[in-house]
């Protein structure tokens, strides 16, 4: 062994990170597939979605990283559920 | 027939100031009380409450609200409470309110909960100090929504409703890593409602958990957070059975 893999490291780092940045995100899902880091969720403006590919850039530089972060839908909503 | 709407986990700043509101307008047609589950704010300061006492302020419904840990994170709970109930939103903590709808007194009881796991896989009041208030502060919880929701009781409410920011059942956190259920939220919640009796349990905090579950003693819990629920607000639309 060459050197040490620290990617699982620099993810649990990496949810400090944006949990203690302004944006405060703890609600996204970060997940290792081999050497291919996904991320998953829902953000509520376009400037935190920004915020977050900011920070996954610096914090996972050199690896391949996959985002899927998606605006919250805001409208109001169509239907009502019934409880009986 | 009461109509509720609710929403958790908005997390709103100063850069979402008038995001929700539109989506709120004509909500009196729609409801007849909105509850927020929690993580209204990022971090829970004076200037993000700000922004969550304008977005709902003067709806036509009454709003009644929990905090959530998000709105805990800069440590000024109390000014977060203050700041939204001036602007006539209720906050509850271990307390309760009522709203009345027609001929219908409907209370709601909260808390904000905490973690410690559900049953088969939660921790407990021992070891270390630090362990032991973790959990004290989970059944602390539990014990104020218990006697919540027994307040309502006895003040004959038609319909009862556990508001909360963190799960009760592991059922409506289905979607989260399995790895974070303990912090997620707690069956001692869950065992308080099923003692005291409610209608509906209503919280937020697993965004990516799943909308509907149960408790063993069968009251319906619903996971509002709102990347769960993909809209601005729900409404669920509760039956009374016929005398």
């Amino acid at each position: 062994m060459t050197a040490v893999d620290d990617t699982e490291y620099r993810i649990a780092h990496l949810r400090d990170r944006l949990a203690g940045d302004e944006i405060g995100e703890l609600g996204l899902r970060i997940e290792l597939h081999g050497g291919h880091v996904a991320v998953y969720g829902t953000v509520a403006t376009e400037q935190r979605r920004a915020a977050v590919e900011r920070i996954l850039a610096d914090a996972l530089a050199g690896l391949a990283v996959h985002t899927d972060i998606v605006l919250a839908d805001v409208r109001p909503p169509v239907t009502a559920e019934d409880l009986t | 027939m009461i109509r509720v709407a609710a929403v958790g986990d908005i997390h709103l700043g100063p850069d979402s100031r008038g995001l929700l509101r539109p989506s709120f307008a004509h909500l009196e047609d729609r409801a007849d009380v909105l509850l927020l589950a929690g993580d209204l704010t990022r971090h829970g300061t004076p200037e993000e409450a700000a922004v969550v006492a304008e977005e709902f302020e003067g709806l036509g419904v009454p709003v009644i609200a929990v905090l959530g840990n998000h709105d805990y994170d800069a440590g000024r709970p109390e000014e977060v409470t203050g700041i939204l109930g001036e602007r006539g939103i209720r906050v509850l903590e271990r307390s309760a309110t009522t709203v009345r709808v027609d001929a219908t007194l409907v209370g709601v009881a909260g808390t904000k909960g905490f973690g410690g796991g559900f049953a088969g896989g939660s921790g407990g009041e021992f070891g270390e100090p630090e362990m032991k208030a973790f959990i004290r502060h989970t059944r602390t919880c539990a014990d104020g929504l218990r006697g919540a929701l027994d307040e309502l009781a006895s003040q004959r409410c038609d319909v009862r409703i556990a508001l909360l920011h963190f799960a009760p059942v592991p059922a409506t956190v289905a979607g989260e890593p399995p790895e974070i259920y303990p912090f997620l939220g707690s069956y001692l919640l869950a065992e308080a409602i099923d003692e005291a009796g409610a209608d509906l349990a209503v919280h937020g905090h697993a965004h990516l958990g799943t909308e509907r579950g149960l408790t063993a003693c069968g009251v319906r819990v619903r996971n509002v957070a709102q990347p769960v629920i993909g809209r601005a607000y729900t409404v669920y639309r509760l039956h009374r059975p016929q005398a």
